[in-house]
């Protein structure tokens, strides 16, 4: 009866350790992703410690930036440019499109500027150099510059926070 | 191994020589003082009994019942050994003697307890002496001769004799004549051929002269009782007289030490469960620790990415802002043969810059070939079907 209840009783605390051991593999396992995840957030972070350190900016100020800068090349180069946000309606909070960006902290619009009036391929290379210039000058990133025809579809994002 | 012989006086072998011990104070110092010890007693009582041999309390209780009967005026301990089928012998020693010897030597240092009758026989067997036709022992103890007759396992009761020589006989006669009385009922031993044997030679020579009829035998063994008992504590067939509290004592001793090994068992299978799991509850701790120390550090370098993202942003999109799209444009119009005619084209991010455009020649021409230089050395150039038009795709990694 004694040894009966002593195996009872050891079963149910070898119940224990294997319940126990399945948690322990289980966080063994998380520790083994954080370790992974910690390296590389060292590794970014060394690399951004390279970084030179600017002011960050508000998006809807990097966004009139970018718009400001687009009359600027717009009177240079004969091109137009029209700058919408993607998928918004007429009247509506901007901040209501804001997404987390790959920065911490740091926010992105995604736009999508409309180029018109290339007419040939000496324009198009005019117009690929102001959307460079754009990116030089300002806070916006293209993602894909889509032509067909004469028209120039350039989706990209403003960075802010 | 220290070996005893409990008659009247005291015969000790030590390893050193038989001692005799005379009854007093010294005697229980002597006996106080040695270990292990394998002891025989003579005054002991037998009898020869029938009982049914298969089951062990029934023969034990007729056994004792009979013995009893013809013994009833003292408390008796008995033992039994098997002769025949339901034939046992019974063996008693007085409670009272039992209690003597214990109360000079300890059970515990006690390994083998018999009748001297016992010891003897077993000497004899060693001797290869013949016991199936009879024999009569004559064990000279100097001022004490001890006789006792076999008869195959049986034996009698031994008789001591202290009186003249001349007295042996008539004592010799009544000793066969009372064993074979005894054995009848079991035995048809015949007593007309004598077959004596002696440690003492004056008695052989005495016997041989007084009567031609008996075989004599001389054994050179002063003490053959205590050359019987060595040894025997490793028979399997041991006789040990206890007294009833003595086995009372050891059947609880015995409760208890079971009792105490299933204690231990239990214990143990008890303390191999919480080793486990305290094993892995500790492991458990020490793999927690250790993960709540990496998310601490987790938390303190998102929140140093978190201020160096913040403030090195715009430097990381503008590294990232590296290529003029119109440079490689053009660089591919510069080697494009001025037959084709760019349809459309689409930069894209795939963690890098592509370029993926699509052409066709122009007015219909033949195709000229695309030289695979600069830009285009590894382009990957494939021909595809544009507005029902053949043209080519052309894919660039920039």
């Amino acid at each position: 009866m004694m040894i009966l209840t002593g195996i009872i009783v050891s079963i149910i605390f070898v119940n224990i350790g294997f319940s126990i051991n399945r948690e322990t593999k289980g966080v063994s396992a998380q520790i083994k992703d954080i370790k992974i995840q910690n390296n590389l957030l060292e590794t970014e972070i060394l690399r951004k410690q390279t970084l030179t350190k600017r002011s960050p900016v508000p998006i809807s100020k990097a966004l009139s930036l970018v718009i400001n800068d687009t009359r600027y090349l717009e009177g240079n180069s004969g091109t137009s440019m029209n700058i919408r946000i993607e998928r918004s309606q007429d009247n509506e909070d901007i901040a209501s499109h804001y997404i987390d960006s790959q920065y911490q902290g740091i926010k992105k619009l995604p736009v999508i500027i409309q180029v018109d009036k290339s007419s040939s391929e000496t324009d198009m290379g005019a117009v690929l150099s102001d959307i460079y210039q754009l990116e030089t000058e300002t806070d916006f990133k293209a993602n894909e510059i889509d032509k067909e025809g004469n028209a120039v579809l350039v989706k990209g994002d403003v960075y802010g926070f | 191994m220290n070996y005893l012989v409990f008659n009247n006086n005291v015969y000790l072998d030590d390893g050193f020589g038989v001692k005799r011990l005379e009854k007093g104070s010294q005697q229980r110092q002597v006996l106080e003082a040695i270990e292990d010890v394998n002891i025989c007693a003579v005054d002991i009582d037998v009898e020869l009994a029938s009982a049914p041999e298969g089951q062990v309390e029934k023969k034990d209780s007729i056994l004792a019942r009979k013995f009893l009967k013809l013994h009833p005026q003292n408390e008796y301990i008995l033992q039994d050994e098997k002769i025949d089928d339901n034939i046992f012998q019974v063996i008693g020693i007085k409670a009272e003697k039992v209690r003597e010897i214990y109360a000079l030597i300890p059970s515990d240092k006690v390994k083998v307890f018999i009748p001297y009758a016992i010891a003897l026989r077993n000497f004899l067997i060693r001797k290869n002496i013949e016991l199936e036709n009879g024999i009569i022992f004559i064990d000279d103890f100097s001022d004490e001769k001890l006789i006792t007759v076999f008869s195959g396992q049986k034996f009698s009761v031994t008789r001591t004799l202290t009186g003249e020589l001349e007295n042996i006989w008539p004592e010799i006669k009544r000793s066969q004549i009372g064993f074979s009385k005894k054995i009848e009922e079991f035995d048809n031993w015949s007593s007309d051929y004598l077959t004596v044997i002696t440690n003492n030679q004056a008695i052989a020579d005495y016997l041989s002269k007084k009567d031609h009829n008996i075989n004599i035998e001389y054994v050179n063994v002063e003490y053959p009782a205590i050359e019987g008992l060595q040894g025997m504590e490793n028979s399997d067939n041991l006789v040990k007289f206890l007294l009833p509290e003595e086995i009372r004592g050891n059947k609880i001793r015995q409760a208890l030490k079971t009792k105490a090994v299933f204690v231990i068992a239990s214990l143990l299978i008890l303390f191999i469960g919480f080793g486990f799991a305290a094993f892995n509850k500790i492991e458990f701790s020490s793999v927690k620790r250790n993960y709540t120390h990496l998310i601490e550090l987790n938390q303190i370098l998102e929140r140093k990415l978190l201020e160096l993202d913040i403030n090195t942003y715009r430097e990381d999109l503008k590294q990232q802002k590296y290529l003029n799209y119109a440079t490689p444009y053009l660089e591919i119009l510069n080697i494009l043969p001025l037959s084709y005619e760019i349809y459309s084209f689409r930069y894209y991010q795939t963690g890098h810059c592509n370029l993926e455009g699509y052409i066709y020649s122009k007015d219909g021409e033949p195709f000229d070939e695309i030289p695979k230089i600069n830009i285009l050395n590894k382009a990957l150039i494939d021909d595809y079907f544009i507005k029902d038009k053949p043209g080519k795709r052309i894919q660039v990694e920039l």
